[in-house]
């Protein structure tokens, strides 16, 4: 749509609750959060259930009151601005839609309240609805039409009014599957064709990899990680990041020789060598070293010899565990090469070693 | 050095600054809660207050404790106290046992005619007080067509504690009933079950089990309806002859010996009791209830079949039943009859007579009704709305205010009102407003408490949705909320009209030669011993309250029906 997209930045945010059980303590929902999303980008907030996310949307939104800290929406810092002066769309988790009145009206609503004309509420909402693909569903109620339907309505209902931030809570999670997987590529589209800086917010992993310009990791209302979906696969801050995106094995390495400079060298399941090093990794502390189950080759020549403990078949890739030097160690085959090898069977494997990579212990027993 | 909690407290504050500082940003909000606030304190709060302060001073507005102190030596006070005190336990203590052998037999056993018992059940809290007393007027007194056609009994005196505490039962155990039907359906049935599995014999479930998980509940009830009791004014002004009562007492005083002091004090009197046991209720009860409601059935009970259960028990209700109906069917009758007791030939004297002298208090009642019903289900709305969604300073002030009309006494209430607005500033006895203001304010809580449940159920974020889309309080109310409340809307509409049709004793004092009420005009001829005419007078009460039901089910449904058009 035409206007100006704008960027959101949230400085030094924290919101605290009381906390249930002891009468003195509070719970940080958000933690000293700083981020930004630039203009008609797509940003994730990503993270366990109870981290924190839908807290942070709710401040933007304007529906809680931030302990502390700033939030700007374009060049203005809004925590003065009641929540309906804000001019932020957001999609609830549950939808919301107005029980009471139609698709129609619901996708309407927004318009009727910026005094538009008849003709150009229709012909907006009609445009959307059809762009939705639910026209057909225009004079139906809520409880008429099926869960994808009515996620179109509240999307609908959003990004009409051309909000300058839409801001998207789970929105998928009550659909099954199937259907997630299909409305979230279409979400997408939309989030472009439209244009609109968005902050989504999810559990899901491959949601949020599917989606986004750029990808931030929470737990217990803190930013662990930042970045685009990429690197954060690749190179994950510590053993919490690694293992919420992604499959990762993690490996204690028999001892760690130097680290300086993001590189460290250690001796692993029997071997030296040289692999990137997070930087919150500290002289002198446990560490981990994380193994994609990708990363891990099955082949003639390979210098770490291990045992099949168990095997399964996914279609695009086998998974086998596998035995290496006593760790028990998840693989995942792409090739389809090796479909003959059995439990039992001694085979040879590689590492790729610019993909391993040493994290800080984390002993927090969180995921 | 700042202590956590130190710390804590101070970001709290600045939290709720800068809560305040959001709120005169939004100033349709700001002004509902001023405004909802002002009306509680000039009509909830206000009238109280002076009723204390009224019997605490003498004309010069000085501190003066003679008219406590003529109170206690000069007249019959504690005779009274005690007397009201005495009924108020027998009652409660037998509407509920009644109540609980009502609901235990709906929810527990298999009866036939459930529905049919229900509804009769209910009945006696839709009508006019006074319509039990009056039939009872017309088949035990003096000329009672059982005492004295029937029984031949000459010159019966049902003037007293028993025929009193008789109406009161009949007509506050339906309370009882509905209160502990809803605690024993939510009683977690698994309970029971498993005991029963475990082979206890029924009489030791129900002994074991079952009654000490509805002791709370039981209690609860008997609370209230002692508190009922010792607010009651109609019938013990129909029945209560020499077995003095405060409330008659105080009624008394004010209209036999323009004594408004000591009617004051009298009327305060009640109030002491009647809150304590509310409260009681309140915070005790509900707070250690240790009812296992869980929420979600979780299996049902196993209705009992035994007959040497269920039949008892029939005949129990059955019994009850038939006294309900006799007593409405008596007033029915009677109302088309020439001269009760004399002459029975069927006339329509009676309503002529209505017609001719009540036609006024009708209209009125109607006109004042029917103002005050819409402002209370509105007022009623907002407030709840306020409660549970927003968030401001003063929040349970504002719930207590509007339960506090409510809860007082209805002669207090009336004596309050009264004593506040006779002089300016606010002058408004004689007026219209003030019968509307007090029919308002005394069922608003009913409207608050519908509203409030209603709103629970629904997920917030409906409303945030349309406040998302840029709408502000006022619209988010009157668009979203309100119609998502229609079925309670229309519960509390209905409740309200009903309550302020049939009021009595908030608004005795509050008529006037302008303005005045058909309740008041019921009392007046049972006192003028013209029974066909009030009888008349309570059936077109009855009669226009079911064709309220109609007429607002069919506005609240245009008003907000869901609307399908088709756009082309
Ligand atoms: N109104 C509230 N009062 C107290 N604690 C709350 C409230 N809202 C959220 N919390 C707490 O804040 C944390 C974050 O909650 P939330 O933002 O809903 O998490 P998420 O959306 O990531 O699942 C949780 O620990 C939750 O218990
Ligand atoms: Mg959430």
């Amino acid at each position: 749509m035409n206007n100006e997209a704008v960027g959101v930045e949230i400085r030094d945010l924290v919101k605290t609750f009381p906390a249930f059980d002891d009468k003195k303590g509070e719970v940080y929902a958000a933690n000293h959060v700083t981020l930004s999303v630039q203009p008609g980008e797509l940003v994730t907030l990503l993270g366990p259930s109870g981290c924190g996310k839908t807290t942070l949307l709710r401040m933007v939104a304007g529906f809680l009151m931030p302990t502390s800290g700033e939030i700007f929406i374009g060049n203005r810092e809004v925590s003065k601005i009641p929540p309906n002066k804000r001019n932020v769309g957001m999609m609830f988790q549950s939808y919301a839609l107005f029980p009471h009145m139609t698709v129609y009206d619901n996708v309407a609503y927004g318009l009727k309240l910026k005094h538009m004309g008849k003709t150009e509420i229709r012909e907006r909402v009609k445009g959307i609805l059809q762009l939705m693909q639910i026209e057909n569903y225009a004079s139906r109620f809520p409880n008429e039409i099926s869960g994808g339907q009515q996620q179109r309505v509240a999307l609908a209902r959003a990004v009409i009014t051309e909000p300058n931030v839409l801001l998207f809570d789970e929105p998928l999670s009550n659909l099954d599957a199937k259907l997630r997987e299909y409305m979230r590529e279409e979400l997408r589209k939309i989030q472009k064709r439209v244009g609109i800086t968005s902050l989504y917010v999810t559990h899901d992993q491959s949601e949020a990899m599917a989606i986004s310009d750029k990808v931030i990791i929470m737990r217990s209302g803190k930013i662990e990680q930042a970045g685009t979906a990429m690197e954060i696969y690749a190179r994950p801050k510590n053993q919490f990041v690694a293992g919420f995106i992604g499959k990762a094995n993690f490996v204690r390495p028999d001892s760690v020789l130097s680290l300086s400079g993001g590189k460290a060298e250690v001796e692993l399941l029997g071997r030296r060598m040289t692999i990137d090093a997070s930087e919150e990794c500290r002289n002198g502390e446990p560490c981990v070293v994380m193994i994609r189950p990708e990363d891990i080759k099955i082949s003639p020549e390979g210098k770490f010899k291990a045992r099949i403990i168990s095997k399964a078949y996914f279609g695009q890739y086998i998974r086998h565990f596998l035995d290496i030097a006593g760790q028990e160690i998840e693989q995942m085959d792409f090739t389809q090469s090796n479909a003959a090898l059995q439990v039992g069977d001694e085979i040879a494997v590689n590492l790729v070693t610019d993909s391993l990579r040493l994290l800080p212990l984390d002993d927090t027993e969180e995921t | 050095m700042d202590s956590p909690g130190k710390a804590r407290k101070k970001q709290q504050k600045s939290e709720k600054r800068k809560e305040f500082l959001m709120l005169i940003r939004q100033p349709g909000l700001l002004f509902a809660i001023i405004f909802v606030f002002a009306v509680l304190i000039l009509f909830c709060i206000y009238p109280i207050v002076r009723l204390f302060i009224s019997c605490l001073t003498d004309k010069s507005g000085q501190l003066n404790l003679d008219n406590i102190n003529y109170v206690f030596t000069k007249t019959d006070f504690f005779q009274a106290f005690w007397n009201s005190i005495k009924l108020g336990l027998f009652v409660g203590l037998m509407a509920t046992i009644v109540g609980y052998l009502y609901a235990f037999a709906i929810t527990r056993t298999k009866l036939p005619g459930k529905k049919f018992f229900n509804i009769m059940a209910i009945l006696p809290i839709l009508s006019p007080p006074f319509v039990i007393s009056l039939a009872v007027m017309l088949l035990f007194g003096r000329s009672g067509l059982i005492t004295k056609n029937l029984l031949h009994i000459r010159g019966n005196n049902i003037y007293g504690f028993t025929w009193l505490s008789i109406v009161q039962i009949l007509s506050l155990f339906p309370l009882a009933y509905l209160n502990l039907k809803g605690m024993l359906e939510t009683l977690d049935s698994s309970v029971e079950n498993a005991s029963r599995t475990l082979g206890a014999s029924r009489l030791k479930v129900f002994l074991t089990v079952t009654l000490p998980l509805s002791l709370p509940g039981f209690l609860s009830s008997f609370l209230i309806i002692f508190a009922k009791s010792l607010c009651d004014f109609g019938n013990p002004q129909v029945l209560a002859g020499d077995y003095n009562v405060l409330s008659v007492s105080a009624y008394l005083q004010i209209v036999g010996l323009f004594d408004l002091k000591t009617g004051s004090f009298i009327a305060l009197s009640i109030l002491l009791p009647c809150m304590l046991a509310y409260l009681i209720q309140n915070y005790w009860v509900s707070k250690r209830s240790f009812i296992t409601v869980t929420g979600k059935a979780t299996g049902t009970v196993e209705l009992i079949r035994e007959k040497k259960i269920v039949i008892p028990l029939f005949v129990i209700l059955l019994l009850l039943t038939l006294f309900t109906i006799l007593m409405y069917g008596t007033v029915v009758y009677v109302s088309f009859v020439k001269t009760w007791g004399v002459n029975w030939s069927m006339t329509l004297d009676s309503y002529q007579f209505i017609l001719k002298r009540g036609e006024r208090a009708i209209k009125d009642t109607l006109l004042l009704s029917s103002i005050a019903t819409p402002c209370t289900a509105l007022l009623g709305m907002l407030i709840a709305f306020l409660l549970v969604r927003k968030n401001f300073f003063g929040k349970r002030l504002m719930s207590a205010a509007s339960i506090l009309p409510f809860a007082v006494p209805g002669i207090a209430l009336g004596i309050g009102y009264v004593v506040a607005f006779n002089t300016k500033p606010i002058q408004l006895t004689g007026t219209a407003l003030i019968i509307i203001v007090a029919m308002v304010f005394r069922t608003l809580s009913i409207g608050v408490e519908t509203g409030s449940n209603s709103l629970r159920q629904v997920d917030p974020s409906i409303e945030e949705a349309a406040i998302n889309l840029g709408a502000g309080n006022a619209r988010t109310f009157f668009t979203i909320s309100l119609p998502i409340m229609k079925s309670a809307l229309f519960s509390g509409l209905l409740n309200s009209f009903i309550r302020s049709m049939t009021s009595v004793s908030a608004v005795i004092f509050l008529v006037s030669v302008n303005w005045n009420l058909l309740t008041v005009n019921i009392l007046s001829e049972i006192e003028s011993n013209r029974l066909g005419a009030a009888s008349a007078y309570c059936v077109a009460l009855m009669v226009m309250v079911v064709l309220a039901v109609g007429v607002l089910e069919f506005i609240v449904n245009g008003l907000f029906a869901r609307r399908r058009r088709s756009y082309e």
